[in-house]
């Protein structure tokens, strides 16, 4: 079943995290038949993990793609080692036009390997993708998503890593009716230096974040934690507020860590995210992109936030938010609507 | 039992000195513009020295490859407390490919047999994440990415770092030294200079290292251009004095009904 030598080969990479499949390869695997077409090829799936012939047959389901199973016990977590070899195995017999993982720090040190060891290009956090006649032009943030990169090269394979909803969901082709197959393959033991020893999932016993309305939120533009209660004051105009932080915030010790909102931490989907001094990198939009109603308060009108946000304040944010709570108070001794 | 560990750091424009960024040619203006260490080599550079804190008979070498300019950044890793700064003198104009400083690293630390290589989980600039695993795969080393926390067993000559992931969540993995692991910010705040590693990092010699000229087998990947992001949201900036904004702001928060 593998597409050996097929010139129009995708490798669609994703992965299963203790049986389950991750929510980036889940990402993927819509976009899977739309980046395959791009490159005027056909997608493939691979999947890592341990006796997950089910997800595998379900992620082909819903993805429109034939699917293999790369199986081995030390592959029950992420294993980016023994992804990669096996993944360098499969670049051999189909010779793929390119291989894509969905992004992240570990699929970055899979891409990575893979790209050094095939000699082939390796480009991540991939937003954009243009396949024109000799060469794939890409863009991608750099300097916190402050400014886009454009990139091209024209060899085969590339190895890519590819950031979330890269296609929307309109661009889409439609799932073909078959119903595509799945197959195992299980993995020699070959690399036994990267153990995986199990997983700590951060249990939140606080959900407000989560199931707050309003999430008001800061990055580094709080400029000190003495600003950190500006937060507070402002979540206190709603009636079901919750506060949260950029990674750069909470890095720097203003806003707790485990209120960070962002890929590595808490997803957020509020009725209106107020994003407070937020530069908007990437890491942070995958945190809050869902959220209804975006307003951004922040000093440099270029803020990557505002391609993002609804409404746009260009203020020190240290300077508005006690204005807004003093209007707010007026408003409401005056008693009643603004 | 001696134990060495190299940290790479790479020197970044310092965007909270530079103020707004300016475009030149496919890159920024790097004229105009100050260097400090990436945030993440830092990072990294801190938890070697947290390991050096605590076990005995550890040595920390911090390397920089770049232009004579990352020597300032090399000079900042030993005054943080580096007992050795390296500079490695990767002839070349313009930016670097990790591809290209991958290897020069690479071979540079097949000469000294480090126990362990830590670099940052990316770079702040350029942001590809992927030179460290590429040090990693060109010397053959296991490697984890992205870890807030490295516990070292030095008479096992093992580690165990714990890798962090999308949604809260961590991976616990085992590595056998040789290894090389990349480092995520967060946990531990990198130091401060003390004042006598400021003055030694005046005095102490950094040894320069002039790698062999290679020709790069990995196909390049050309940079066409920087811009501003699109604007692609049809966002609506509210003008007005302080006092307008907050009340249009407000008018907005009303009629939706989130406010109390």
């Amino acid at each position: 079943m593998i597409p050996e030598k097929c010139p129009g080969t995708v490798l669609i990479v994703g992965e299963t995290i203790d049986g389950c499949l991750s929510a980036g390869s889940r990402d993927l695997g819509k976009q899977a038949r739309c980046m395959a077409g791009r490159f005027d090829g056909e997608p493939f799936g691979v999947l890592t993990g341990h006796g997950i012939e089910g997800v595998a047959q379900s992620w082909s389901n819903t993805s429109g793609m034939p699917v293999i199973v790369l199986d081995h016990a030390q592959c029950r977590y992420p294993n980016p080692s023994i992804t990669a070899s096996a993944v360098e195995a499969l670049v051999e017999e189909c010779s793929p036009l390119a291989v894509c993982f969905p992004h992240n720090m570990r699929a970055c040190q899979a891409a990575a390997t893979l790209a050094w060891r095939i000699k082939a290009p390796c480009i991540t956090a991939v937003d954009s993708l243009l396949v024109e006649s000799d060469k794939v032009v890409l863009e991608r943030a750099v300097f916190g998503g402050k400014l886009s990169e454009t990139v091209a090269t024209g060899s085969r394979p590339m190895v890519l890593t590819i950031m979330p909803r890269l296609f929307s969901r309109s661009d889409s082709p439609d799932v073909p009716d078959h119903s595509p197959s799945a197959q195992t393959r299980l993995l020699a033991d070959t690399d036994h230096r990267f153990i995986p020893q199990g997983m700590n999932r951060r249990a939140h016993t606080d959900q407000a974040l989560e199931r707050a309305q309003v999430v008001v939120a800061a990055g580094r533009g709080l400029k000190g934690p003495e600003y950190a209660s500006l937060l507070d004051t402002a979540a206190g105009l709603f009636k079901h507020a919750a506060v949260g932080g950029s990674r750069g915030a909470c890095d720097l010790g203003w806003i707790p860590h485990s209120l960070q909102i962002g890929e590595t931490g808490r997803t957020v989907s509020p009725a209106l995210y107020l994003a407070c001094g937020i530069s908007g990198a990437p890491q942070h939009l995958a945190g809050m992109r869902e959220s209804q109603t975006v307003v951004a308060v922040n000093t440099d009108p270029k803020a990557a936030i505002f391609n993002l946000a609804h409404y746009a304040v260009i203020d020190d944010l240290t300077v508005f938010l006690p204005v807004l709570r003093e209007r707010y108070d007026q408003m409401r001794d005056k008693g009643g609507a603004v | 039992m001696a134990f060495s560990i190299l940290v790479c750091i790479k020197a970044v424009p310092d965007l909270a000195s530079a103020g707004a960024l300016t475009i030149a040619g496919p890159w920024i203006d790097e004229t105009a513009i100050g260097w400090c260490m990436n945030h993440y080599d830092a990072y990294a550079l801190e938890a070697a020295l947290a390991i050096r804190d605590t076990a005995d008979d550890v040595t920390v070498d911090a390397l920089s490859a770049g232009p004579d300019r990352v020597r300032d950044t090399i000079r900042r890793a030993v005054a943080m407390g580096a007992d050795t700064g390296i500079h490695l003198a990767v002839n070349a104009l313009g930016r670097l490919a990790p591809t290209t400083v991958a290897r020069s690293i690479a071979r540079f630390a097949g000469t000294k047999k480090y126990d362990l290589i830590l670099t940052g989980a990316m770079s702040e600039d350029e942001m590809h994440g992927i030179t460290g695993p590429m040090i990693a795969a060109a010397r053959d080393l296991p490697c984890a990415a992205a870890a807030v926390e490295i516990a070292l067993d030095v008479p096992g000559r093992s580690l165990t770092a714990t890798c962090e992931m999308e949604g809260g969540m961590t991976e616990i993995v085992r590595l056998p030294c040789p290894a090389l692991v990349t480092v995520q910010t967060g946990r531990k705040v990198p130091r401060y200079p003390s004042l006598s590693n400021t003055l030694r990092s005046r005095r102490q010699t950094i040894e320069q290292v002039v790698p062999a000229e290679t020709a790069t087998p990995t196909p390049p990947v050309e940079t066409l251009n920087v811009a501003f992001p699109r604007q692609t949201s049809s966002c609506q900036i509210i003008e007005g004095s302080m006092i307008e904004k907050a009340d249009t702001l407000l008018q907005l928060f009303n009629d939706n009904g989130w406010l109390k």
